[in-house]
């Protein structure tokens, strides 16, 4: 572990930062997923619900939207969020106090190539 | 709104929702396994102290934390609480009352009859065929069974004649069949829309107001964080405020998922500083509603206390002949009468150290699990604790029940109960439970009315939904006991929202609100009725048929009529005072035979579930 | 049917409107020949003369003082109760042969033989064996009900409903069948908040009086 110029006390190991990060992002990814595939089944069982003129029915959708889109989707943000934010910390070996939507992508070069620009909705102040 | 309809509940895939709830609940393991990474891999593994050190670390570590709490509530909350339970409830209610309709519309298309008119109102007639077959002198072979008729075959003869004799009363029955079938299926649709209604406001209401999600980290991070920090410790108590006050649209089952899953803590601290939040509440367990409302009870008499001296002060100053004077005379009555009804329950409820009491009949403990002095005022005490007994009792009372009767009479009448149920239980323990929990008609000119019944019925479905859901082990035998208005409440409700009870009992009913014991949405074989010979109610069933008459289709046992006029003449008192005599000793005016002590030993055996003893 | 209904709200109604010349009779419970205070003595004296009578007694495991609500015109009226006295066997004294079958028999035999007529004398069969209930009613008008059953009891009852009496006039009446004043097993003290008396000069658990002139 490296202590970091410039700091009180700052120690970074950057590659167990990147695992991380790596693991942040894994699970980023599976909830997507995962919360895609739950909100596909769910429409589809709130279909025949709609069908049969239920309460439930047009409920049931909504709350699966919404699930997937603010509370799963949610988390996943953050977790992603956090994986940039520690990504741009270990690439820079700093603290990053003025971390916003555009730093991660400035940093991301060839170790994340997927994501540049992906998730950028997901940024703060983006 | 549900605009379900019989035949689209009747087409409706309940293994298909039941399936997707439990999707839900394994999505929910899912997703745990992800916080636990995230704790375990990323917090205390590569992200720990011994690779990155600094407060920004720790706050990032702090974050993932956050974000992993946050989530992790989310899924216990929303996907687990909400979304599943929501749809294994609904699948469940709706399966039964399919079931139902399995049972019901191969009876009505037997019969010729046919359903029609909207979904909210479905009527059941005769059929054109059948009304040209009771015309046309031959009725079929069922309605000739049910006339004591036979069957005419053709011919002009003494039977045909017979039938055309009796075609008023070939159309009669037809028509109070057909009656039955209808009371049968609007129970069912009111039942299905009541679950389909209940489950659409659970998810509604999750979304109207959720909680507030972690800032992500960036440059406003350190702002908005204390806010969230803020929100997060004000969260349990908006929940619990949203429970009480009937807001969260999330059923006892539903309260009881919630409950578990707070802390000791937050648990805790609910009981101590929001005791209005707990101890009325269906689903949260009954020692710990006993605890709150124990405290508030102390607090409430303590208020009364207080403005009874203040009132009495404000009086010295008026002038007693003003009107001011008599006004405020008749509120310093009212919070008389209310502290006199609650000191009279805790005396009940509470020995003199200030402990809770035991029954002095059974030497169970009382719980109390609700009052309220509004109106007549309410209370719901138990005599044991539901969760954990064998059998459950609830005794709903009729006309004039009160908070006044629940600190006395009522709940003498209720240990009667209980020490009858634990003289003949074999060894069980049963919880009695008196629920004075519905504004009761005062005199027999409201209890003709049935909106008293209407408004508690919702309360009495959560209430019975309560005890299914905070009961510990097995369910238990649960019997639902009216007396009187009390029958056309638990009947009411039955048929309308739905009750959790695997027996109704229905003691002096005046009806039931329903002309059918297969209306009330429990197997009929469990349905029980007993009214003595001398009740002046068997002649006056104003809410539906009189439950102990064979076309209502109830069990029924024996009960007798211990009660005499005071004199010879007054041939009035005998009918109305065997109205309430259900639980009478002799009195001296007793015939030697008619103590109603079988009819308390009958009522025990259907609490304890000793049908086979019942007489 | 409408003919009947009528009738029975008619019954039932005017028994709580103020508009007849009964008025006064409707609204005025029946006079009762006794106080809630007078009729413990009475039962309790009752309950200890059948201890005598029982052989080989194993003595109660509890008693305690019942109150059933009474009514007028239909609905429950708060100054007036209904007493009974209740003995309990333990559960498993309740089991035995003597208590479940030969204590049934022999007062059937002891109350015929004293003219009593028997009010009920019944058994039903249940998986927790035969549950015998017999009752009579005594010449002084005490009811007495014994249920052979689980917990084999007697709920012995006297003067039906009576008017209620303050607490402090209701008077500690030593339990009867070997239960220890004061004790677990005896199960009134909610009547004496102030502590059951511990030298009260009671009518002693196995004697009765001759007549119960002197205490009603």
């Amino acid at each position: 572990m490296t202590p970091m110029a410039g700091a009180d006390v700052f120690a970074m190991d950057p590659d167990e930062v990147r695992k991380s990060v790596e693991i942040l992002f894994e699970i980023e990814a599976e909830v997507d997923a995962q919360a895609a595939t739950m909100a596909t089944a769910n429409a589809e069982a709130a279909g025949p619900l709609k069908d049969a003129a239920t309460a439930l029915g047009p409920a049931l959708e909504a709350a699966g939207e919404w699930w997937q889109v603010h509370r799963a989707g949610g988390f996943r943000g953050l977790v992603g969020n956090t994986g940039e934010y520690l990504a741009v910390c270990a690439e820079e070996a700093v603290e990053v106090d003025d971390y916003n939507a555009g730093t991660f992508a400035s940093v991301a070069g060839d170790r994340y190539p997927e994501r540049p620009n992906a998730n950028a909705s997901s940024r703060p102040d983006w | 709104m549900s605009e379900l309809t019989w035949e689209r509940l009747r087409d409706l895939d309940c293994g298909a929702i039941r399936t997707l709830g439990d999707a839900w609940k394994t999505y929910v393991d899912q997703q745990l396994a992800h916080t636990e990474r995230l704790r375990t891999d990323v917090i205390d593994g590569h992200l720990g102290t011994e690779h990155y050190e600094s407060d920004t670390a720790t706050q990032v570590r702090d974050q993932i934390a956050m974000t992993a709490d946050r989530y992790e509530d989310d899924l216990s909350d929303y996907a687990s609480t909400r979304i599943a339970t929501t749809l294994l409830e609904a699948a469940d209610a709706f399966e039964k009352e399919q079931n139902e309709l399995k049972e019901l519309v191969p009876l009505i298309e037997q019969h010729d009859f046919e359903i029609e008119g909207p979904h909210t109102e479905y009527d059941v007639n005769l059929s054109g065929g059948l009304h040209r077959a009771i015309l046309t002198l031959d009725p079929p072979q069922w309605l000739c069974d049910m006339c004591g008729v036979k069957k005419p075959d053709g011919f002009w003869d003494i039977d045909t004649l017979k039938v055309l004799f009796d075609s008023v009363d070939l159309y009669g029955t037809a028509i109070g069949l057909a009656g039955q079938y209808q009371d049968w299926l609007r129970s069912v649709m009111s039942r299905a829309h009541d679950a389909d209604e209940e489950a659409a406001a659970a998810l509604a209401e999750m979304r109207e107001n959720p909680t507030e999600l972690p800032p992500p980290l960036g440059a406003t991070y350190d702002d908005l964080v204390d806010d969230y920090k803020d929100s997060v410790s004000e969260e349990v108590a908006g929940e619990a405020q949203a429970i009480a006050e009937g807001t969260s649209g999330m059923s006892p089952e539903q309260v009881n998922e919630w409950w578990d899953h707070l802390s000791d803590a937050e648990r805790q601290a609910l009981i101590e500083e929001h005791p209005e939040w707990v101890g009325p509440v269906d689903g949260i367990p009954v020692e710990t509603r006993d605890t709150a409302n124990r405290t508030l009870l102390d607090s409430q008499i303590d208020g009364l206390g207080d403005r009874i001296a203040a009132k009495e002060q404000a009086l010295q100053g008026m002038d007693p002949e003003s009107e001011e004077y008599e006004k405020a005379k008749a509120e310093l009555d009212d919070l008389k009468h209310d502290k006199s009804d609650l000191t009279r329950l805790q005396d009940r409820i509470t020995d003199d150290d200030g402990s809770p009491a035991a029954s002095n009949q059974t030497g169970q403990d009382y719980y109390l699990l609700g009052f309220d002095t509004e109106g007549s005022g309410k209370a719901v005490v138990a005599i044991g604790n539901p969760d954990t007994a064998d059998n459950v009792n609830t005794y709903v009372p009729g006309t004039g029940g009160s908070l006044t009767g629940a600190g006395g009479g009522l709940l003498n009448r209720a240990d009667t109960m209980a020490f009858d149920a634990q003289r003949l239980g074999g060894g069980d323990e049963t919880a009695t439970v008196l629920w004075m929990g519905y504004d009761a008609p005062d005199d027999l000119i409201e209890a003709t009315d049935p909106k008293w019944a209407e408004g508690g019925a919702a309360d009495l479905e959560s209430f019975t939904k309560g005890v299914r859901a905070t009961a510990e082990g097995e369910p238990s035998n649960f019997t639902l006991t009216g007396h009187s208005y009390g029958s056309t409440m638990v009947g009411t409700a039955a048929a309308s929202e739905g009750v959790e009870a695997d027996n109704l009992m229905l003691i002096a009913s005046p009806g039931a609100s329903v002309d059918t014991a297969s209306a009330l949405g429990v197997d009929e074989n469990h349905v029980w009725a007993s009214t003595n010979d001398e009740d002046a109610i068997q002649y006056a069933p104003v809410h539906g048929e009189n439950p102990t008459h064979e076309e209502f289709g109830a069990n029924t046992f024996t009960s007798d009529s211990p009660r005499e006029g005071s004199d010879w003449w007054k041939f009035w008192e005998g009918p109305a005072e065997n109205h309430n005599s259900y639980w009478d000793q002799d009195d001296l005016n007793t015939p030697a035979n008619e103590a109603n002590d079988i009819s308390r030993d009958n009522q025990a055996y259907v609490v304890t579930g000793q049908e086979e003893r019942v007489r | 049917m409408t003919r009947l209904l009528l009738a029975g709200l008619a019954a039932l109604i005017t028994t709580v409107t103020a508009c007849s010349p009964m008025e006064k009779d409707m609204d005025t419970p029946p006079e009762s020949e006794y106080q809630q205070a007078e009729v413990y003595a009475p039962a309790e004296a009752a309950v200890a003369d059948l201890v005598d009578v029982l052989p080989d007694f194993p003595g109660f495991a509890n008693r305690s003082w019942g109150e059933i609500p009474c009514s007028h015109n239909g609905v429950d009226d708060p100054n007036y109760t209904s007493v009974e006295i209740r003995y309990q066997f333990s559960a498993e004294d309740s089991a035995t042969p003597l208590v479940n079958e030969e204590y049934v028999n022999v007062l059937r035999e002891h109350w015929t033989s004293l003219g009593y007529q028997i009010a009920r004398d019944d058994a039903t069969e249940g998986d927790g064996g035969t549950y015998r209930d017999i009752k009579a009613i005594t010449e002084e008008g005490v009811s007495i009900w014994y249920s052979a059953a689980y917990l084999a009891t007697f709920m012995v009852s006297f003067g039906g409903c009576v008017p209620v009496s303050d607490k402090g006039e209701i008077e500690y009446i030593p339990p009867a069948g070997g239960i220890t004043p004061g004790s677990d097993g005896d199960r009134v003290g909610n009547y004496f908040p102030e502590g059951i008396p511990t030298s009260h000069e009671a009518v002693a658990p196995f004697d009765s009086p001759e007549h119960f002139d002197d205490q009603l």
